[in-house]
């Protein structure tokens, strides 16, 4: 179980380290690239690995099927399939649905500054994960030893 | 794009599905009759469903029915301004600022989605627009053949066309004439259309989704006073086309493109040669002796209706007679005097 919870944590502070990448390479579709917000999607994705992959593959994949559903509904499908991944805490996952209330409704430098300000908060959200991970990783691992080694001697 | 598409087919292809699914409903069981009037969708936020025809305005009610009264429409919520503009935006509103500087949204076929809502100014320029509370989707129209009896009137003895000017109000079929007139004069020589507003050609992506001709280039959404000098250097036309003059650079351009050997034909909104001589850069455009031929169109008899053809200064051929050749330069004269001059009788040139 302290195996378990440490390698969650290291599996956070990865997660949230490819989200700000991916965020940084949908900037660059969005604002130089100009592709249409599934397509710099899709793209995104493609560079991506889980659970952010699945994520921008979702929304991609909402927004081809039903061409006049909003983006906002379509990003809310790709945060319902992050939370089912259980990588992300509930801060976390606030800061990428804000994300959704405004991608692709407004003009290049609007949609810049947004995806920016997103990405600074995560980074600020990383920098916390690995601080907690570096406390508690330890811990977990010595402690879940610990408690399993207790257990063993007990059953002996 | 060589067959040309009825307004009932290009209607379920074209334009429901990119409407809002509440519209789209509606407008699925639109009956025919209604489809081929069918000119313009508005969409307005709050306000009943209308739909424009060819003769006159209906509302759809709630349960798809056309109405009349307005109070019977159905009404226009938030929520379908929203979807439809996701889809014909592609939800990538980014991705089109320059066509939401100019107002508007070129969709696949050529049609036109006009937009209301709040501007962002800035330096005195619309820099954007947000808030949408309006959408006017109008049906592109290719009229096969609308534009023969005008193209007679403005070909001289070498079957060139002389320069002109269109002129009519707004919804007088100025850019569905011209569209024509390039479609036919390219069976014979190179034409290119300037399309600063996307509206001849219809162009989406880059293409045009109108027949325009076998010998026709479109610079699109150039400015036309660029665009003219561009094309004469790059594209060596015989012809230029070109929708709604009026600014002070077009004047320069257009001096350019008749130095260069190269005719022209543009539209410009007036509903008479006396509307547009009160504009200083029109009266400037006619002091150098640019157009040869004004046309004035109308609705009377349908969109495309010839009013008039109006000579001016040295036309010669055809219209040699009708010309005030050794009067003393005074421009308002000239065309009063021409206009008198020539009253041609008003035939339809429309559907």
């Amino acid at each position: 179980m302290g195996l378990q919870k440490a390698f969650q944590l290291t599996r956070r502070t990865r997660a949230l380290r490819q989200m700000r990448m991916a965020l940084d390479f949908l900037e660059k579709e969005i604002a130089y690239a100009r592709n249409p917000l599934e397509e710099a999607l899709r793209r995104t994705a493609n560079i991506s690995s889980e659970p952010v992959k699945g994520f921008f593959e979702t929304i991609s994949n909402s927004l081809r099927q039903d061409l006049s559903a909003p983006a906002r509904e379509a990003w809310n499908q790709g945060i319902s399939h992050l939370c089912k991944q259980q990588v992300f805490t509930a801060e976390d996952l606030a800061i990428i649905g804000l994300i959704g209330t405004r991608i692709g409704v407004s003009d290049a430098s609007d949609q810049i500054r947004m995806l920016r300000q997103a990405g600074a908060e995560l980074k600020i959200q990383e920098e916390k994960s690995r601080r907690q991970e570096d406390s508690e990783k330890k811990l977990w691992s010595y402690g879940g030893f610990l408690v399993g080694l207790i257990i063993g001697i007990l059953m002996i | 794009m060589s067959k040309t598409q009825a307004v009932p087919e290009k209607l379920q292809a074209q334009i429901i599905p990119y409407l809002a699914p509440a519209v789209k409903e509606l407008l699925s069981n639109l009956p025919l009759s209604y489809q081929n009037q069918l000119e313009e969708i508005r969409l307005r936020l709050g306000k009943p469903l209308c739909l424009r025809l060819m003769n006159g305005e209906i509302f759809i009610t709630g349960s798809g029915k056309p109405t009349r009264l307005a109070e019977e429409g159905y009404l226009v919520r938030e929520d379908d301004i929203t979807r439809t503009l996701a889809a014909i935006s592609g939800n990538s509103i980014y991705a089109l600022e320059e066509e939401l500087r100019r107002g508007f949204i070129t969709i696949l076929g050529g049609h036109r989605v006009g937009l209301a809502g709040k501007t962002i100014v800035e330096n005195g320029q619309i820099r954007s627009m947000k808030e949408f509370s309006g959408l006017a989707i109008r049906i592109a129209r290719e009229v096969p053949g609308c534009s023969d009896q005008l193209a007679e009137k403005i070909l001289d003895e070498q079957r060139l066309p002389y320069n002109t000017l269109i002129i009519s109000p707004p919804r007088c079929g100025k850019t569905t004439v011209l569209r024509d007139l390039a479609c036919r004069l390219s069976q014979s020589m190179q034409v290119v259309i300037i399309d600063e507003r996307s509206e001849i050609a219809g162009c989406f992506q880059g293409k045009p989704q109108l027949d325009v001709g076998p010998r026709t280039d479109v610079l699109e959404g150039c400015p036309k006073a660029l665009g003219i000098v561009m094309a004469i250097r790059a594209l060596s036309p015989q012809l230029v086309i070109t929708d709604e003059i009026g600014r002070r650079e077009d004047t320069e351009a257009i001096e350019e493109c008749l130095n260069a050997g190269v005719r022209i034909i543009a539209t410009a909104h007036a509903g008479s040669l006396e509307e547009l001589q009160r504009r200083p850069v029109m009266q400037e455009m006619f002091k150098r002796q640019g157009f040869r031929l004004v046309a004035v169109l109308s609705r009377r008899k349908g969109p495309g209706t010839i009013e008039k053809i109006i000579p001016l200064g040295q036309t010669g051929g055809k219209y040699a007679d009708q010309n005030n050749w050794r009067q003393p330069y005074r421009l308002s004269h000239r065309m009063d005097g021409a206009a008198k001059s020539l009253s041609i009788n008003s035939s339809h040139a429309g559907p």
